[in-house]
């Protein structure tokens, strides 16, 4: 019998750097696709960051963590120290899947360090990817588990994203959606809903043709919004927007724990949650980008359309016993506040309104960047 | 046992309407619609169906009627492009055929004013209005809808190879992108589209139409936008992985390559052969590199497990199809493909005229050019 998982956690996160003036975006703070060291990056190439935040950052990706109250005091921690980075040079700091109006096209734009490297193999693609999102790790250490557990929780993705859409502008206009940056993200090959693995072995297969074949560089270059991690023998997961506030963030961590602990404990007694085929899951990721909690998501174990926060508020209740077991239930519950009142998208579209909207767009836009500065700032 | 398929072949087109002052698209359908020309029969019998709307008021759609044969189709389809051009002529308009405009920005462009189109826009906002691009559908016949299955899981592999092959939108909003079908990856931005997944047999495929009418996520079949699909009303596999090919000869070669590619799937399946379905994530991995690099990149032979030049792999598509090309006699038309590998595509020579003009030092001139040539083109042999 295989030892069950440790389920440790890890979290990533990537900041928005403002200028207090023209609330446009001057640095991002991500980790780099090559050697996943974390840097802040300014249009000039500027990647200096003191030591001691570098370490700090690659430290909390790892998963090395058991519970979401130390998770939630290290996030803090480096949200703190990512402040007083921002501080120190007269900055502001932001956390969203979008910049409100910042535009690639300006010169003096930011490249994603993520996709640095693989510039020149993207070109326009990479050059869009103005966008910052969260990933959660869990780690998983028996390969067979993990890709068992990737290809069922495929499922879940969509009630995920919904709790956490934080980028409905983009390049100064409402896009009519919660979650324009999964729309970007997906511009990317290798993105979105993984297809389904048979096993290990047929995943080990696949990373080794692509290898081959040089469509990859590293196992870093596949960008699914559920992936192994080969390093930290996890199960990540990169479908989130960027939240506004630790609270969003940890709560949704603790959920995505709770449910590879359900999904694990399943197998465990011989049953698996019911594996679909992509293209359906895919629906529902799109209702998720498009509508986030407000609109309606597939039941297709029932085959009907139910109200999101139906759906999301029954996947709180599955992975319930876990959140319990995990000693999570403090941070979760704040997630029905977020069912409640809506997400970051949500907020940012009322301040836009407030603001006058598309009639006093740029002061609107402006307002909204201030909107996300207060909320993420609170952790200074 | 299983009917032959007939092999019959169409093409349904997505032309812009340019305005040969500005150069900019000028959405006119409406005005082409009312016209007594372009609501019917613009010459006996060369537009049977007359123009149709499409999302944006400045696209105009056409289709070939359905013939039997290259031969047929090479006819009908010149003869679709010297009646939309003459339509066009008339109001002082041109036309031309490429998946993206050069410059013309899809902020502002007016969307067609009829109800299924205003209800695409809220449905889909920024990303329906994104929708600026004009694709080109080929249609080859099989009524066997377990056939029309079977072919359209395996025909997966030879779309990337397709793909390369009709490169038209290097330009997006004024701007080169780096990429020869930049239509592709917007495109992708919709639900239901890019590769398809395998489905056992037409009774698994018609369940998952019918599952997504029941969940409410399409109205009927119309609103699956895969890059090969079972027609929803014809009895037709439709290819629509293909950027429109400014040429319309080269447009009639690559549907003559793909009525061959079906005929040749046909044949193998009737010797209890298979080409080998490959997973939907590694047929992405040579639609990526063909939608980036057209002709010029390397694509993956999956069977070889190693990288191989574009060009040679569509070579070797030729070649596999061989026999059916004369089976069904279309050699003369498909030999234009020949050309294509050794001269490029629609992409390479806007790009070319681009940098005869200036390229970037000199951007607005020498888009005016890429469109003054995409216009000529676009009418050459009519």
């Amino acid at each position: 019998m295989t030892p069950a998982p440790s389920l440790r956690l890890g979290i990533e996160e990537e900041y928005q750097i403002i200028d207090p003036q023209t609330r446009n975006l001057r640095y991002i703070v991500t980790r780099t696709a090559r050697d996943e060291q974390p840097v802040l990056r300014g249009h000039d190439g500027d990647t200096s960051l003191n030591a001691e935040l570098t370490n700090s950052m690659c430290e909390l990706a790892k998963p090395h963590i058991s519970h979401v109250h130390e998770l939630k005091a290290a996030l803090i921690e480096q949200r703190q120290a990512v402040c007083a980075l921002a501080d120190e040079r007269g900055l502001l700091m932001a956390a969203a899947g979008t910049h409100p109006f910042a535009s690639w096209k300006q010169p003096d734009m930011p490249l994603h360090g993520r996709y640095e490297g693989v510039m020149a193999e993207m070109r326009v693609v990479a050059k869009r990817l103005l966008i910052f999102g969260m990933h959660v790790h869990v780690a998983i250490e028996d390969p067979a588990v993990a890709i068992d557990v990737m290809n069922v929780a495929r499922y879940m993705l969509p009630h995920l994203l919904t709790l956490t859409t934080s980028s409905p502008f983009w390049a100064g206009r409402d896009t009519g959606l919660k979650s324009y940056r999964a729309i970007l993200h997906e511009n990317l090959p290798r993105s979105g809903v993984p297809h389904f693995f048979a096993s290990p072995t047929e995943y080990r297969h696949y990373v080794d043709l692509l290898l081959k074949t040089h469509c990859i560089r590293s196992e870093n270059d596949i960008w699914w919004d559920v992936r192994p991690h080969h390093e930290y023998s996890s199960l990540e997961f990169r479908v989130f927007d960027m939240m506004p506030t630790v609270d969003d963030a940890v709560g949704v961590a603790a959920v995505v724990q709770a449910l590879v602990a359900w999904l694990v404990d399943l197998r465990s007694h011989n049953i698996s949650f019911r594996t679909y085929p992509r293209s359906l899951i895919e629906e529902n990721k799109w209702r998720a980008e498009r509508y986030g909690l407000d609109g309606k998501l597939i039941d297709f174990g029932k085959e009907q359309q139910l109200a999101a926060r139906t759906l999301v508020r029954e996947l709180l209740r599955l992975v319930d016993p876990y959140v319990n077991k995990l000693g999570a239930h403090r941070e979760v519950d704040h997630l029905y506040t977020v069912i409640e009142q809506g997400t970051s998208a949500d907020r940012q579209r009322r301040v836009y309104q407030q603001h006058g909207g598309n009639a006093n767009r740029e002061e609107a836009l402006r307002a909204v960047v201030d909107s996300l500065v207060a909320e993420t700032m609170i952790c200074r | 046992m299983m009917k032959s398929p007939s092999l019959t072949i169409g093409i349904e087109e997505e032309y812009q309407i340019i305005d040969p002052e500005t150069r900019e698209l000028k959405s006119f359908i409406t005005q082409f619609m009312e016209s007594k020309a372009g609501a019917m029969e613009v010459k006996k019998g060369e537009l049977k169906a007359g123009v149709k709307a499409e999302l944006h008021a400045s696209m105009v759609e056409l289709g070939t009627p359905v013939c039997q044969s290259v031969a047929e189709l090479k006819t009908a389809l010149f003869a679709q492009r010297a009646a939309i051009h003459e339509l066009a002529a008339q109001r002082g308009l041109q036309i031309a055929a490429a998946s993206t405009h050069p410059f013309s920005h899809w902020l502002g462009q007016e969307i067609s004013p009829f109800e299924r189109y205003a209800k695409t826009v809220e449905d889909h906002q920024v990303i329906a209005q994104r929708m600026l691009i004009f694709g080109m559908h080929v249609h080859i016949g099989i009524e066997d809808r377990d056939f029309a299955i079977d072919c359209m899981n395996t025909v997966r592999y030879a779309l990337p190879h397709i793909l390369a092959l009709t490169t038209s939108s290097p330009f997006w909003a004024g701007q080169f992108t780096g990429m020869k079908s930049y239509r592709s990856i917007i495109f992708e931005d919709m639900p239901r589209t890019g590769l398809p997944e395998t489905f056992p047999s037409w009774a698994a495929f018609d369940r998952f139409v019918q599952r997504l009418i029941n969940t409410g996520c399409i109205a009927d079949g119309s609103k699956i936008w895969w890059d090969v699909r079972p027609h929803y009303a014809f009895p037709t596999l439709e290819f629509r992985v293909p950027d429109i090919c400014t040429r319309a000869e080269e447009a009639v070669a690559v549907a003559a390559l793909l009525q061959a590619v079906v005929a040749w799937m046909w044949n193998l399946r009737k010797h209890n052969m298979t080409f080998r379905t490959y997973r939907g994530d590694l047929i992405a991995e040579n639609k990526w590199r063909a939608l980036r690099d057209g002709l010029d990149g390397r694509m993956i032979d999956f069977g070889r497990e190693e990288e191989v030049a574009t060009r040679q792999l569509v070579r070797e598509l030729l070649l596999l199809v061989d026999e059916e090309i004369d089976d069904l006699g279309s050699r003369e038309e498909i030999e234009v493909i020949y050309r294509i590998l050794e001269e490029g595509t629609s992409a390479d020579r806007q790009k070319k005229v681009y940098l005869q003009h200036g390229g970037d030092a000199n951007r607005e001139e020498a888009l005016r050019a890429v469109v003054d040539h995409l216009v000529r083109e676009t009418a050459e042999g009519i």
